[in-house]
C-alpha cells in the first residue's frame, strides 16, 4: 500500500512523497474514489519531522482518505523550493487521481507547524499562475480543496519560531515579510480547518488567532479549535506520536482534533 | 435538588430573581464544595431567552456544577444597570456558598449572545470599584473565577450586533457604543475563558468571538476557542432540548461537544484557592 514516489523539481534535486493508497475492493466499491490529504510535516523547515509524517497517516485513512506524505526539502535549501515542492505534490496527486483511487476536486492539504505555513502558503497562494511556470502547471493543478493547519506557523509579527530565518537564510524580519501569510488571505482560500494551543511557546498562539479572523473576514468556512493547554507539535497528543521521548505531548482534551478535522474535511469538500 | 427562584438586591434598591440550582450531595460522596456557574441568557439586552437559561443550567449540573440563573434588568433599563445585576448575582452565590454547598474562589459567569456582552463585562470590569459601591460591594465579591462565552456580542464596532449596543445604552450614536466593546476592557486581570461561535453566525459575526480571544491573548489571558463551521444564532446546547422549534440549523451534531469542553476547561481553570 506505500509507495515511494519521486517528485519533478525544477533544478533536478530529487524529492519523495510517500503514498498511502488503500486497495479498491470490488465488493464495497469498486468505483471508489476518495479524497486525499497531501501531508507537510513540521520542523521548523530544518527537518521534516518523522513524528509528523506516517504515524499521523493511519487515523485519516480509517476515515476513508489515501494520505500522501511530502519530504519536502529544507534548510539550506531556500524558499520557495519548499512551496515548488508542495505544488509538485499536489499537482501528481490530482495527475494521478485515477490510478490513485482519488477524487481530483477533492484534495486537501495538511500541515504541522512549519509544514502549516506550507499548507497555509499553497493556500493563499495556489491562484498565482506564475509561481508555478517553472514547473509548467496551472493553478488548477495546484489548487487545494480543503486546508488543515495544525499549530501552523503563518506570520513572523507575533515573535516566534526560527522558521523563516531557516527557509530564507536570513536573520533580517524584512527578507520574511515575503513568507508572511497574513495579507495573502483571500476569498479563494479553501475551507479551512486550524487547530492550535495557547501555551504553544513556539509558535505564538496569535498566528492561529489572526489567521481565522482574516479568513472570517473574507468569508472562508473555517473551523477553529484554540485548546488552552498543552505545549507545540504535540501532533495527534496521543501516546503514539508522544512516545517514551515527549510524555508532555498527550493531551486529552485535544484528541479529538483529527475527527473533527476529517469530518470537516469529508463535508467542505 | 435545592431549586429555588430567590429575589436578591440590586442597584437603586431593586431587587431581581435570580433560579438557583443546587443538587444534593449524598454523605458517601464527595462533600467537597462544588464550583459554580452563573448564567445570563441572552437577547439582545432587550429580551431574556429562556432557551439560554433552564437547559443550560441542567446541562451543567451533568458536569458537578452548581447553577444559578440571573435575570437581570434589560431596557429600557441602560448601562450599568444590567452590570450591576449580573454582579449582585456573582456577589450573592459568593456570600451565601457554604448554603449552596459552592466553593466562594470557584464561581464562573457564563453568557449566551448580549448575555455573553454581560458576562464579559463581568470578566472584565470586575475590578472597577466604583461601579459596584452603591451596592456596598467590593471587586473581591464580584470577581469572576473563569468566564464562558457562547457566541457573545462583543465589540461595537465593524462587526458589532448593533441592536444590542443600542439597547444597553439607550442610543443608536455608534461613536457612543465604541465605549461599550468588551475586549477593549480587557486587561490582564480577566479570569481565564472559554470561548464558542459558530462560523455561519448571521447575527452576531464570528468575528466577536475572534477579537476577544486576540484581545485576550495580548494580555496573556488564557482562553480556549471553538469555532464551528455551521449553524445559526443562538443554538444554546445545539440539540433539541434548546433548538429553537423553527430552526433545523440549530441542531448541531458536531457542536454539542462544547458543554463538555466548557466543564473540563472551567473544572482545570478555577482550582480554588
Amino acid at each position: 500500500m506505500k509507495q515511494r514516489i519521486t517528485l519533478p523539481t525544477t533544478d533536478g534535486a530529487e524529492i519523495f512523497m510517500d503514498a498511502y493508497v488503500p486497495e479498491k475492493v470490488d465488493s464495497i466499491n469498486p468505483d471508489i474514489r476518495r479524497p486525499a490529504i497531501v501531508l507537510f510535516p513540521g520542523g521548523g523547515y530544518f527537518f521534516c519531522n518523522p513524528r509528523e509524517g506516517e504515524p499521523i497517516v493511519p487515523k485519516f485513512l480509517t476515515e476513508g482518505f489515501n494520505v500522501f506524505v511530502v519530504w519536502y526539502r529544507v534548510k539550506p535549501v531556500r524558499w520557495p523550493a519548499q512551496l515548488m515542492d508542495a505544488a509538485a505534490a499536489i499537482a501528481c496527486v490530482r495527475k494521478h487521481a485515477s490510478e490513485w483511487l482519488t477524487d481530483p476536486d477533492r484534495i486537501a492539504v495538511m500541515g504541522f507547524s512549519a509544514g502549516g505555513h506550507l499548507a497555509a502558503a499553497i493556500s493563499t497562494m495556489w491562484q498565482q499562475a506564475e509561481l508555478w511556470q517553472p514547473l509548467g502547471l496551472t493553478p488548477e493543478d495546484v489548487k487545494p480543496n480543503g486546508a488543515v493547519l495544525s499549530y501552523a506557523v503563518i506570520t513572523g509579527e507575533y515573535g516566534g519560531c526560527k522558521s523563516f530565518q531557516n527557509v530564507t537564510g536570513e536573520m533580517d524580519a524584512e527578507a520574511h515579510k515575503p513568507l508572511w501569510l497574513l495579507d495573502k488571505v483571500s476569498a479563494h482560500c479553501p475551507p479551512t480547518f486550524l487547530w492550535h494551543t495557547c501555551e504553544d511557546e513556539c509558535v505564538p498562539v496569535m498566528n492561529c488567532i489572526a489567521m481565522a479572523r482574516k479568513l472570517s473576514d473574507c468569508g472562508v468556512m473555517s473551523e477553529l479549535h484554540l485548546f488552552a493547554r498543552g505545549p507545540h507539535a504535540t501532533a495527534l497528543c496521543t501516546e503514539k506520536t508522544s512516545g517514551t521521548v515527549f510524555p508532555q505531548y498527550v493531551l486529552p482534551h485535544a484528541q479529538c482534533w483529527p475527527d473533527m478535522a476529517a469530518r470537516f474535511l469529508k463535508d467542505v469538500m | 435538588m435545592f431549586h429555588q427562584r430567590i429575589m436578591i438586591p440590586t442597584s437603586q434598591g431593586a431587587e431581581i430573581a435570580l433560579d438557583a440550582y443546587v443538587p444534593v450531595q449524598p454523605a458517601d460522596t464527595d462533600t467537597t464544595p462544588r464550583p459554580a456557574i452563573v448564567i445570563c441568557p441572552g437577547g439582545g439586552y432587550r429580551h431574556l431567552s429562556q432557551r439560554e437559561a433552564e437547559p443550560i443550567a441542567l446541562r451543567f449540573l451533568m458536569e458537578g456544577f452548581n447553577t444559578f440563573i440571573v435575570w437581570y434588568r434589560i431596557a429600557p433599563n441602560r448601562f450599568p444597570l444590567p452590570q450591576q445585576d449580573a454582579a449582585a448575582a456573582m456577589a450573592y452565590v459568593r456570600a451565601h456558598a457554604q448554603e449552596f454547598l459552592t466553593d466562594p474562589n470557584r464561581i464562573a459567569i457564563a453568557g449566551f449572545s448580549a448575555g455573553g456582552h454581560l458576562a464579559g463585562s463581568i470578566g472584565t470590569l470586575w475590578h472597577r470599584a466604583e461601579m459596584w459601591q452603591e451596592m456596598g460591594l467590593k471587586p473581591e465579591n464580584v470577581k469572576p473565577n473563569a468566564m464562558l462565552l457562547s457566541y457573545a456580542v462583543i465589540t461595537a464596532g465593524e462587526h458589532a450586533h448593533r441592536g444590542s449596543f443600542n439597547q444597553l445604552t439607550g442610543t443608536e450614536d455608534v461613536s457612543v457604543h465604541q465605549d461599550y466593546s468588551v475586549d477593549g476592557w480587557v486587561t490582564e486581570n480577566c479570569p481565564p475563558a472559554f470561548l464558542w461561535h459558530t462560523f455561519e453566525d448571521a447575527s452576531v459575526p464570528v468575528q466577536n468571538s475572534l477579537i476577544m480571544a486576540e484581545a485576550l491573548a495580548r494580555h496573556g489571558v488564557l482562553c480556549e476557542l471553538h469555532l464551528f463551521p455551521h449553524g445559526a444564532h443562538g443554538a444554546s446546547l445545539c440539540n433539541r432540548v434548546s433548538a429553537n422549534a423553527s430552526q433545523p440549523a440549530h441542531l448541531l451534531p458536531e457542536a454539542q461537544c462544547w458543554p463538555q469542553m466548557a466543564a473540563r476547561f472551567l473544572l482545570d481553570v478555577m482550582k480554588g484557592e
